[in-house]
């Protein structure tokens, strides 16, 4: 379906970002700031990303390599802590989220990626692939990768995931 | 429990705690600032060139205390000149943390901009007379602070808006008002009541910038300890990097290998573990300010970077860090 409105994308695809961000980087407030600061780019380019195959996978993109990057991460950390005090928390954050989300946090960068798009995001091999500008066959095998580490951590049911490896 | 379901339950709720009128509000606030940088950058050559006194005057005022146009003082005008330029918060005159990202931006156009620990502010106007700034229409957009960094934001606020006593600081901690524009890398604003926000001139951050083979413009800039690559203006990652560990930074289609030059080199040869030489296309080698960046695919990093100098002689080899 096209959207031709920045904001309707933004409501569309905000919930899905947060999450997948916060299975990215550990963290609800963080995902948040970068969801906003990655959907605010999206906006500003929105002539050139709305004719995108996928819109949502290059703020998705453009939101993984702003968590990936230590001097923005850095700064977006603090202006998140400045804002957090006082606000209700709308993060559950129970023991077993803490968990899922540790074991996920502690995959290399592509690992977890392969991991959010995949099964969070519900992208097929081809669209990660995309989405990570890798070839398919990588997105198989970093998969693979991931699915034995998660499977470490008591996570992936391993003969129910391994099938969406092929 | 399947996999997508555990993830979906650790994702935390559905929606988000914002919606398109946050975003439409940052992308707003993004653009203001960018156009008075773009303002600046017009004509901020010709203000520091010191024939544009009359120039930055904009029709229309009729502040008594603009001192920038032709009525102004000379030595008013020095300062203007002198302050012209972004800063970095360097101290306050209160105990607070201020591990926090200040920026005060005094733009060539008259007007002003920066960030606060929590948001950003902007002002129609700053002017300088009898060695005072003096802002009009100072706005923020009013983020919400947690106390200490807070604090620090009052201050900055409290202190631009009462018309503050400009000076810099001299090595031995004496303010000055006096000196050429050159000697101005520190600023301070007292006001009256004794309150004060000093800040460093922040210096430009050495840069190299090449195309990806698909055409895009990359940047690397040397941050400190880190070396940050972007590729059409998108941040794509840092890292740590010095001539013995070059790094790899970006993903995908955007993937770099960065690294410092070691002393004396001015050429880098790449080779994989089985000595075989890799190509550099598209490689930036730039002994003038230590950097070297090659864009380079992602499943096919070169092992091993070789430093030679204009001789072609070995300086040193380094391993690549992925």
């Amino acid at each position: 379906m096209e959207i031709v409105d920045p904001a309707a994308f933004c409501d569309r695809v905000s919930g899905r970002l947060v999450g997948s961000l916060t299975l990215y980087c550990g963290d609800r407030y963080l995902a948040e700031e970068l969801a906003q600061e990655a959907l605010a780019r999206a906006w500003e380019r929105w002539p050139t990303v709305s004719r995108m195959a996928s819109p949502e996978g290059w703020t998705f993109r453009t939101a993984m390599n702003l968590a990936n990057s230590g001097f923005r991460r850095h700064r977006i950390e603090r202006r998140v802590l400045a804002r957090a005090v006082g606000r209700e928390t709308v993060d559950p954050d129970d023991g077993t989220a803490l968990a899922v989300r540790a074991a996920v946090r502690a995959l290399p960068p592509r690992q977890r990626a392969v991991i959010v798009a995949r099964w969070f995001l519900g992208y097929g091999v081809d669209e990660t692939a995309e989405l990570l500008g890798c070839a398919p066959g990588t997105v198989k095998s970093t998969t693979h990768h991931a699915l034995a580490r998660l499977r470490d951590a008591g996570l992936a049911d391993a003969d129910a995931d391994e099938e969406k490896v092929r | 429990m399947s996999l997508h379901d555990t993830l979906a339950r650790a994702a935390g709720p559905d929606g988000a705690g914002f919606d398109h009128h946050d975003v439409e509000r940052r992308v707003a606030t993004r653009r203001r600032t960018r156009r008075r940088a773009r303002l600046a950058a017009g004509v901020g050559a010709v203000l520091l060139a010191g024939v544009a006194a009359a120039s930055v005057v904009r029709a229309g005022t009729d502040d008594a205390v603009v001192s920038t146009g032709p009525t102004a003082s000379a030595a008013d005008r020095e300062l203007v000149t002198a302050i012209v330029g972004t800063w970095d918060l360097r101290g306050v005159s209160i105990v607070a943390d201020i591990d926090v990202d200040v920026v005060l931006q005094l733009l060539p156009d008259g007007t002003m901009a920066g960030t606060t620990p929590c948001g950003s502010f902007w002002a129609d106007d700053w002017t300088v007379a009898g060695g005072r700034l003096t802002v009009s229409g100072l706005q923020t957009d009013g983020h919400r602070c947690a106390p200490d960094p807070g604090r620090v934001e009052s201050l900055l606020l409290e202190v631009l808006d009462g018309r503050p006593e400009v000076s810099r600081w001299v090595d031995d901690g004496v303010a000055e008002v006096s000196g050429p524009p050159e000697d101005w890398t520190t600023l301070q604003l007292t006001a009256s009541d004794g309150a004060f926000v000093s800040f460093d001139r922040t210096e430009r951050r050495p840069a190299i910038s090449g195309e990806l083979a698909d055409g895009r413009r990359w940047i690397v800039t040397d941050r400190s300890e880190d070396l940050c690559a972007s590729v059409d203006l998108v941040n794509v990652g840092c890292e740590e990097a010095d001539a013995a560990h070059p790094r790899v930074v970006g993903t995908g289609g955007a993937t770099l290998l960065v690294g410092r030059l070691p002393e004396g080199a001015t050429s880098v040869f790449l080779e994989h573990d089985d000595g075989r030489p890799a190509d550099l296309p598209g490689a930036v080698v730039a002994p003038e300010v230590g950097l070297w960046a090659v864009p380079v695919a992602p499943d096919d990093v070169a092992d091993i970077v070789r430093y030679t100098d204009a001789e072609g002689r070995q300086i040193s080899v380094a391993s690549v860090d992925d």
